[in-house]
């Protein structure tokens, strides 16, 4: 893997094999994890980019990477249908076994115990230690989601029909919200007391979580993949549109209130981020930008940084000071802001 | 081979048994230089000779609206998507559908998702049809219809095994469903592969050779099974008036119309407007300017229920 300086010596292009599928910044800022749909799975030194440990990963390629709370393991999952685990210098520790679907999502419990991955239409769970805690097989399409609630042990996941609840030990369904239509994405506000999700037919649904009471955002240009909440504010931004969509859920909701629409983005948004514990939003595009808008009073445009492909994911470090995109040919950029 | 940048999509459909692996095997161990990646459907049960095979369980999405035009496979989208990302690229896609598929789904995918349109183009529809065995389903089974009304070029498969007559006779009964697709008889899958890939079946330049000698048929009024109808009109269509036929025949008659496609002298263009349907959804844009020659509309339709004189009717009372 070449490292080349890109104009800044705050700024670093990593070349990797193919296209960084998932992107994850370690805890405490070391390493950057990257899932490649070559098959491996990179830790990249923060501060310059360089390889500090690459591990075979997974055939047919690598979809999802995530550290655990405490920053001691890593996981990751791929098209082989297994989840390996990792120590903090890349070191494997396990590899489990999913199922015969890609693992393309993994979401570690907020106590950092246990780990879950959505392979395909099933969801597992396992021990830190890679022992099978829970397994359930009941979907019938694709899972499309996956998170912890904040605030409980409930895994939740999103699929073609809705959302599931799931509890640990359980191998059914705890409880269901249903919404017949194809849900591509789904993320819990910071406390838990929304979950949103991003659709096929060009909408955002929001459920608020103890009540189920559900009500949906329409008129987007596409389908919907890119949906970001803000800790610092009640603020959900999203994008299925060449600009973002930023919808206010304090007071009443946004019912009724006008959203507010950031223009800059020439073409599709592919990603977006808030900075953690600020009104700082951090969006990437076809367009090859990386932009941060900021909500001072009025929202506006801070930054715009240009990479040398168009960039599809994107990743915020903990301390919000820096970002990693990966772009088209494995090309991955980070900044630091 | 990429129009535009765009990677090629092929569709392959047919029944069980009607050489679906054969033809793709044959395709894939051709030397004809191309990087091909290969959909299969969960069902694949031979193996394919291909490092590119990545397994489709069929995931049909409905959207919330109930729109059968929104109906999409989402595990195509999954996988396509997951396969653009990919540096090395590909000159070619096919995917194979299951022997009981409806290929609507994996046709108005490419309409309907922007992020495919984006980046890939439909080349063709490709339907096996077993000789020996399809008279079995033609009656009875709507996915062996709709495979054969959807399709831009049909394989007659496994004629040796089939008496000469026979093949003739089932021909004939293909082409009354079909008569815009290209017929080729084949024996174990057997032809160039040249008139299979980059033929560019849904170009809507290509509507511009829609043969006139199709257009003029001996077809009885109001049939309920699945025929094809061509329609010729001389001189010129407006075009407020042709906008709100189409818009009426499409909500009205969606479901029922498989494909669609035509080339339209609208009143005071320089050029004709070319457009082609699945279902519900509809694309057009302007052609290449008119020549010196008179001006006609070339309309044909695909589909069940469909009654000549009433569409001809219909496309002549836009004049």
């Amino acid at each position: 893997m070449l490292v080349k300086g890109a104009g800044s010596s705050e700024t670093w292009v990593a070349l990797l094999p193919d296209f960084a599928q998932a992107l994850a910044w370690a805890p405490d800022g070391h390493a950057l994890a990257v899932a490649t749909l070559a098959g491996p799975v990179f830790l990249l030194d923060a501060e310059r980019g360089e390889r500090l440990a690459a591990a075979a990963g997974h055939g047919g390629g690598a979809l999802a990477v995530a550290w655990s709370p405490d920053g001691t393991q890593l996981a990751s999952g791929g098209q082989d249908g297994r989840v390996q685990l990792f120590d903090r210098s890349g070191r494997r520790q396990a590899e489990l076994e999913a199922s015969t679907g890609w693992v393309t999502h993994l979401a570690w419990s907020p106590t950092g115990e246990c780990v879950a991955a959505a392979a395909g239409k099933k969801l597992r769970v396992w021990s830190r230690a890679g022992e099978l805690v829970t397994d359930v097989d009941g979907y019938e399409s694709t899972i499309t989601g996956l998170f912890w609630l904040p605030g409980t042990e409930q895994l939740v996941t999103s699929c073609y029909g809705g959302l599931q609840f799931v509890t640990i030990g359980k191998p059914e369904w705890v409880r269901r919200l249903d919404w017949k239509g194809s849900i591509l994405v789904a993320k819990p506000s910071p406390k838990g007391r929304f979950i949103a999700t991003g659709n096929q037919d060009a909408t955002v649904h929001v459920w608020e979580t103890s009540s189920g009471k559900d009500l949906q955002m329409s008129g987007y240009a596409w389908k919907v993949r890119e949906l970001a909440w803000c800790e610092a504010a009640p603020l959900l931004a999203t994008a299925g549109a060449p600009s973002i969509t930023v919808w206010d859920f304090g007071g009443k909701g946004p019912a009724g209130k006008p959203p507010t629409e950031l223009s800059g983005h020439e073409e599709r948004i592919t990603d977006l981020a808030f900075l953690p514990g600020s009104e700082r939003l951090v969006s990437v595009g076809v367009d090859c930008a990386l932009r941060v808008w900021q909500r001072r009073g009025k929202w506006k445009c801070i930054r715009h940084l240009e990479a040398a492909t168009p960039l599809h994911r994107l990743a915020v470090s903990h301390d919000g000071r820096r970002v990693a995109a990966s772009g088209d040919d494995g090309r991955l950029t980070s900044w630091k802001l | 081979m990429e129009r535009n940048g765009k990677t090629p999509i092929t569709v392959l459909t047919g029944f069980l048994g009607s050489g679906k692996t054969t033809l793709l095997n044959r395709i894939l161990t051709e030397q004809h230089g191309k990087r091909i990646a290969v959909i299969e459907n969960e069902f694949g049960e031979i193996g394919i000779d291909n490092d590119l095979v990545v397994n489709a369980d069929e995931e049909i999405f409905e959207m919330n609206n109930g729109c059968i035009c929104c109906t999409v496979r989402g595990d195509l989208i999954r996988i396509l998507g997951n396969l653009m990302r990919r540096k090395s690229g590909f000159d070619h896609i096919l995917i194979e559908t299951t022997g009981l598929a409806d290929p609507a789904p994996v046709l108005q995918t490419f309409f309907v998702d922007d992020e495919m349109g984006e980046q890939l183009r439909l080349d063709a529809l490709i339907t096996l049809v077993d000789a020996k065995h399809v008279a079995l389903h033609l009656d009875e089974s709507t996915e062996c219809q709709e495979q054969i009304a959807f399709a831009d070029v049909i394989l007659l498969n496994k004629i040796d095994l089939v008496a000469a007559p026979d093949v003739e006779q089932l021909e004939t009964r293909i082409r009354k469903m079909n008569r815009f697709a290209t017929l080729h008889r084949t024996e174990r899958a057997e032809i160039d592969i040249t008139k299979l890939l980059d033929i560019g079946a849904f170009d809507l330049d290509r509507a511009l050779e829609l043969d006139p000698k199709f257009l003029q048929e001996d077809m009885h009024e109001h049939d309920p099974t699945v025929t094809s109808v061509g329609i010729e009109v001389a001189g010129e269509l407006d075009e407020a008036k042709l906008h709100k036929w189409i818009g009426k025949l499409l909500a009205e008659r969606g479901t029922d119309i498989f494909r669609m496609k035509g080339i339209l002298a609208v009143r005071g263009k320089p050029e004709p407007v070319v457009f082609q349907g699945v279902h519900m959804l509809f694309e057009s844009q302007a052609g290449k300017p008119w020549g010196r020659g008179l001006r006609s509309s070339r309309l044909v339709f695909i589909g069940r229920n469909l009654d000549r004189a009433e569409l001809s009717a219909a496309v002549r009372s836009c004049s």
